[in-house]
This record gives C-alpha cells, sequence and structure tokens, in this order.
C-alpha cells in the first residue's frame, strides 16, 4: 500500500506540474470546511444544503468549474471523469461522491449546469455519484469561501478537495494531477 | 550485471533513443523546413485540427487521460467540449487568461520571439517537441492544462503550417474585410408567414443602409443577404445549414432570422463551426443549447419557469400546481425540469380531457400552455385558484372578470412593446432591435474582429436598450434578450419584469 508520505512525496516532486503546490505543502489533514448554512441548487434544481451533502459516510470529492469556462475545465472535467472511473476499483473510495460547485452563480442556474453534464456525459445523480451545484450568489460564495477559492470566475483555481467526512479529514490537490496519484492520496486519507 | 552499469546501459539505450527520434524527425517531416510560403491545402487542414473540426488521429492526453477529441462522436456538442486549439488559444492565437491559467499566443511571431525570461522557440521541430511532449522554451515543463498530442506526420506538417499563418491577413476571417462585414438573415420569404419576413428583411435593410450612410462601423458597411427559409422550420433550419456550408465564403454572422428551434442536422453544424446566430426571431420551446444561438424572446420552457416562480410570489408559496400543455414528447421533455416541487405535468388534447384534469386536481393553482377553446374552457371553470398562461400562446390578457380567479400573463418582451403595435408593427421593433444589437456586438467587438471577440461583445449588454424602455441583456448563460414580463388581470396596472 502506498503511504502517505510517498503520495505526498510523489505530488511535491511527480513530473505532473501542481496548479496548487500549496497541497504538497499540506503534511496534516485538514478540517472539514466550515461551510455554515450555505444552500446550493443542484443541477435538477433541487435546494440542497451543502452541511448535509457533507454528512455522509462516503469519500467526498470537491471542484470548482463554470459552464462559460473553456480552457481549463473541459480538461479539468475530462480529467474528473477519468478519477470517477478508475477509483471505483478502490474498495476505500468506490462510493466517491463528487461535489461540482459553479464559480459563477449569476450565469449558471440548473439548466446550465444539465447541458454541461450532457455536453460531457456526466454521469449526474447522487447515487450515479456526482452533482453539480451552484445557487444563489451569496449562498455560493459562501460555500466558496469555506473551500478557499476565489468567487471570481476568470480566477478560479484547479483545486481538488479530497474529504473523509465522517472522519473530519480533509486535504487538497490540484484536479489536474493524474486520477492514480490524486486516488492513492485520497486512499491515504480514508485509511 | 550489476546495478549501476544496467543504469547506464539504460540511460544509453534511452539517449540513443531520443537521438534517433530527433534524427527521424528532422528527416522524415517537411514540416520542420522553415519555409514561409505555407501550402493552402495543407494549412486550411492544420486549422481544421486547430478549431476542432477535424479530430486528431489519437485523443491529446493530460495526466495520463485521454482527453474528448473535437467531433469524434458526431454530437452537436462535441467541439464545445473538446480540447480543440482553439478553445484555449483563441481563434487569432492571441493567447488569453481564464481560471488562473495564462495561455500563451502561439501565432508564429509570438512563438519565434525572444522575451527576457526565456528564448523564442528556434525551429519547427522545437515547436513540435514543445505540442508532443510538452517541453517548451528553455526545457521547461509546458503548464496544466496544455495536454500532450500524439501527432502523425501529417498532423504535424498542417498544424506547422497552420500556425505560420495564424492571425496573420491570409487566414482572414469568414465575412469580414477591411472595408466591410458580410451578414446573412434567413427570412421566410414565400409561405404562410412571408408578410413577416418580408417586413423583418425591409426593416434589416432599412437600418444597415442608415448605418453604412454614416460610415458604417470602424469603417466596415454591413452588407445583409437575405436568404428564404421557406415556408416551415425544417425549411428554415435546411436554409441556415447552407450557409454553414459556405466555407470560407460564410457570413460573419447571421443576424434576426426567423428560425424557432434548430433541428439536430443545424445544431451538429453550429457546434462544428461557431457560425453566430444573432438576434434570431424565432420563439424555441427549450433554450438554446448553443453560446452562439442567440434569441431575442425567452423560451417557452423559460417563460413557464418564470410563470410558475410569479404565481407562486403572487398567490402564495408552496402551492401545488398543474402544468396543462399541448400534447407530444417535445413539450412534455421541454417543461420536464420545473425546478419547483409539487408541480403536475399533464397533456391536454380536446374539452374532455381538459375537464377531467381539472376535476383531478382541484386545489391546484393551473399553468396553462393551451390556446383557443381550451383556454376559454380554463377560464371559465370558474376555479377560485390562480391561473398563469402566456402571452405567445393564449394570445393577450383577457378582460378583468373573465375569470373567476386571479390570472397572470407572462409576456416575451417588455409589455409595451405588444400593446401599441399590432403584428406587423411587433416585427417591425423586433427586426429593429435584432439589427441594434449585432451592431451594438461589433461596435464594442472593437476594429480587431473574430468570432470569439464578437461573442464576448455580445455577452456584454447588459440592459442594452435599441429604443427607451426595451431593454435586453445577453451573458454567457443567458441567451435570449428580453425579460418575462406579467400582466395581472386582477391589476392591470402590475406589470413588471423578472
Amino acid at each position: 500500500m502506498t503511504s502517505r508520505r510517498h503520495v505526498l512525496a510523489q505530488l511535491l516532486c511527480g513530473s505532473a506540474p501542481l496548479a496548487w503546490p500549496a497541497a504538497a505543502r499540506a503534511l496534516s489533514w485538514l478540517a472539514t470546511p466550515a461551510v455554515g448554512e450555505a444552500l446550493l441548487v443542484d443541477h435538477d434544481g433541487r435546494a440542497r444544503h451543502l452541511a448535509d451533502l457533507l454528512q455522509t459516510p462516503r469519500p467526498v470529492a470537491v471542484s470548482f468549474f463554470y459552464t462559460g469556462c473553456a480552457t481549463v475545465c473541459p480538461p479539468q472535467t475530462a480529467v474528473l471523469m477519468a478519477c470517477c472511473r478508475q477509483w471505483k476499483s478502490r474498495p476505500a473510495l468506490r462510493e466517491l461522491l463528487m461535489l461540482s460547485i459553479s464559480v459563477d452563480p449569476l450565469n449558471d442556474g440548473p439548466s446550465q449546469l444539465r447541458a454541461y453534464g450532457q455536453r460531457f456525459g456526466l454521469p449526474l445523480g447522487e447515487a450515479q455519484g456526482w452533482l453539480l451545484l451552484s445557487g444563489a450568489p451569496r449562498e455560493v460564495q459562501r460555500a466558496l469561501t469555506a473551500f478557499d477559492v476565489p468567487t471570481r470566475p476568470d480566477a478560479h483555481p484547479s483545486l481538488l478537495w479530497l474529504g473523509d467526512p465522517a472522519r473530519g479529514r480533509w486535504t487538497r490537490t490540484s484536479a489536474l494531477n493524474p486520477p492514480q496519484l490524486n486516488g492513492d492520496l485520497f486512499e491515504a486519507l480514508r485509511q | 550485471m550489476n546495478g549501476i552499469a544496467s543504469s547506464l546501459v539504460t540511460a544509453a539505450v534511452a539517449l540513443a533513443s531520443a537521438l534517433m527520434a530527433a534524427v527521424m524527425v528532422l528527416c522524415a517531416s517537411p514540416a520542420t523546413a522553415w519555409s514561409a510560403e505555407a501550402d493552402e491545402a495543407l494549412w486550411r487542414e492544420g486549422r481544421q485540427l486547430y478549431q476542432g473540426q477535424r479530430s486528431f488521429e489519437a485523443a491529446p492526453r493530460l495526466a495520463g487521460v485521454a482527453l474528448p477529441n473535437a467531433i469524434a462522436t458526431g454530437t452537436a456538442t462535441d467541439t464545445m467540449a473538446s480540447t480543440a486549439c482553439h478553445q484555449c488559444h483563441g481563434p487569432r492565437g492571441e493567447g488569453q487568461r481564464e481560471g488562473g491559467v495564462v495561455v500563451p499566443a502561439i501565432q508564429w511571431q509570438a512563438l519565434r520571439q525572444a522575451s527576457a525570461r526565456q528564448a523564442g522557440y528556434g525551429s519547427a521541430t522545437d515547436v513540435l517537441q514543445a505540442i508532443t511532449s510538452g517541453i517548451g522554451r528553455n526545457a521547461q515543463p509546458l503548464q496544466p492544462p496544455m495536454p500532450q498530442f500524439a501527432l502523425t506526420a501529417r498532423e504535424q506538417q498542417a498544424l506547422i503550417a497552420y500556425l505560420q499563418v495564424l492571425g496573420t491577413e491570409a487566414d482572414p476571417v469568414p465575412g469580414v474585410s477591411p472595408t466591410q462585414v458580410k451578414v446573412a438573415t434567413v427570412l421566410p420569404l414565400t409561405g404562410p408567414q412571408a408578410a413577416a419576413g418580408q417586413r423583418i428583411r425591409d426593416t434589416l435593410q432599412a437600418h444597415f443602409a442608415a448605418t453604412n450612410a454614416r460610415g458604417g462601423i470602424f469603417g466596415r458597411r454591413i452588407e445583409l443577404r437575405v436568404v428564404d427559409g421557406g415556408p416551415n422550420a425544417a425549411s428554415a433550419s435546411r436554409a441556415t445549414l447552407a450557409l454553414l456550408g459556405e466555407g470560407a465564403q460564410q457570413p460573419f454572422a447571421a443576424v434576426g432570422s426567423l428560425l424557432a428551434d434548430p433541428d439536430e442536422a443545424l445544431r451538429s453544424a453550429l457546434a462544428a463551426q461557431d457560425l453566430a446566430l444573432v438576434a434570431t426571431l424565432g420563439m424555441p420551446l427549450a433554450d438554446s443549447p448553443l453560446p452562439q444561438l442567440t434569441y431575442l424572446l425567452p423560451s417557452v420552457s423559460g417563460q413557464v419557469q418564470l410563470l410558475a416562480a410569479e404565481l407562486a410570489r403572487q398567490c402564495g408559496a408552496g402551492r401545488p400546481m398543474l402544468v396543462l400543455h399541448p400534447p407530444g414528447a417535445a413539450w412534455a421533455q421541454t417543461l420536464g425540469h420545473l425546478p419547483q416541487d409539487g408541480h403536475t405535468l399533464h397533456a391536454v388534447t380536446n374539452a374532455d380531457e381538459l375537464a377531467a384534469a381539472l376535476r383531478a386536481w382541484p386545489a391546484h393553482d393551473v399553468v396553462a400552455t393551451v390556446g383557443g377553446p381550451l383556454l376559454a374552457q380554463v377560464r371559465a371553470a370558474a376555479r377560485p385558484q390562480c391561473l398563469g398562461t402566456l402571452a405567445a400562446v393564449s394570445g393577450p390578457a383577457p378582460a378583468a372578470g373573465a375569470g373567476a380567479g386571479a390570472e397572470v400573463v407572462a409576456l416575451p418582451m417588455p409589455a409595451w412593446a405588444t400593446g401599441a403595435a399590432g403584428a406587423d408593427s411587433l416585427w417591425t421593433v423586433l427586426a429593429d432591435a435584432a439589427a441594434s444589437v449585432f451592431e451594438e456586438a461589433l461596435a464594442r467587438s472593437g476594429r480587431p474582429l473574430d468570432r470569439r471577440r464578437f461573442q464576448q461583445a455580445l455577452h456584454s449588454l447588459h440592459r442594452f436598450e435599441p429604443a427607451p424602455g426595451l431593454a435586453l441583456t445577453f451573458t454567457p448563460g443567458r441567451r435570449h434578450g428580453f425579460d418575462v414580463t406579467y400582466l395581472w388581470t386582477e391589476n392591470h396596472h402590475a406589470a413588471h419584469a423578472h
């Protein structure tokens, strides 16, 4: 089994350039982000308390995107899809719940989120393991702030939070890292 | 063999392989020749690769993951999901900043130019190495999300040839020259809507003629070509599709066309070719699926959604709602995503079905997207609940007291535009607004004009008023200009926008 330190060393020194080097410096796990009462809306228009979504025994990954993004988001989404496929073979990650939060709530409503999901063929739904979330700007800002993400769409990083909410253990990394590498990190978090 | 010796042998083999590969590329690929005169057929092929109109033989890879390849499966939106070069580097290779990533300019001059921090690319081979291996200038790795491409020899030649003309006058934007911008409009000049088509045509021609008489926009005249879209939606889609088939002779954009929902063939072609259909005058059932397809009027689906929210606001939140609509899968699918819980969708075709529905859900407020006698039957049902209707489907608001309950009528544009104007002059108002939207976006694009700049400029129109009180807003996610407004029959003075 890959050790956590080994995974972190890989993240720090590996061939994949890190868009978010803070991930590699995290030598202790982070606590669950304080999302408070943030009330988001999913791709089906259903209201979702973010805190409720994080009250789960499932491993949770949180990423950030917006539907009008043409540069980082398409490849990032493709890499995250590969993560979802590959991580299903790991017992600790089989029940993965991916939450992708829009950083552009003014333009991203449920219909835009659904269209984005269809465009990329995402397996949307809680059972399928992927929710696209947006909401009122103030609520989305509350969520983004908890995850340390700038609220300007053109400044959002390729940040990926990985969490074991039941144990209150989280870390963050680059969503553009190889799925194998982030999978090892996620597995170490779940140990 | 001991470990050190083994490592040395491995390293030597790797070095020899790398050298061989480099020599093979230098010898085998004419793309590496430093040529100012690129073969046009070759660079046009490179442009198709650059713009996602042609798939790479092998999918590009990022972090070991194969990325969506352009038009690989032929669905309508593949190029938007793809990782074609122009998505990041821009249609003219100008680069951009988005998502915390600075995407460099890759016009040939920019690639060759040295800066204080880094050398320029010395040769086509160096550029190809960056594309294929991800190692750029000064032997530095390129930043994600730049993928690595396993290019065939032909793809290498084509891409290098295109990079040498990208962003130059040899690679003009379709429909744009220093002195004119060519646009088209697809209108029903024959068939039952011919009178509307002719009125729209006359209005657009007069509007652009006036602009040209003032010197055009940035010195460019607007040349309008009118295309007969025929008698129905299918023929209008076909006529628009034919425009897309004109290749380099395409207009820069289509303006004020009378087109409702594009058919599947047109959607696919639009997704692949990026031609903007600006301020289209039809009313689609569903919101536009493509950013370059914009309408003046909100979709039927969007109007129903807002109308339901307005009913809840006027009559009380949390009340159950019955949405009556004409039969057909398109309606059910279009209205199937109403966000509020407690909504019931029900198709009605005749008076008996309608009566049964009203009996089955007696306590529900009603949104009726039906017209004629069926609507009269709903109004006459003497229900105490609230009724919501769409002016576009059901006609104008009834006189106060026509129904027992309150009725909210949703209008797809500001109320005054529909009030004084008859049907004929309404087309004039709409066509004039479409021409104004196009010109405003053109003016905001600036003198260097390409389709992405134009799209971004269009998305900057916020409460733009082509005429006083006639406000339009477009954003990347909002692909219609007008807000929905409401008339409440129990209070004729309370018209307001959402």
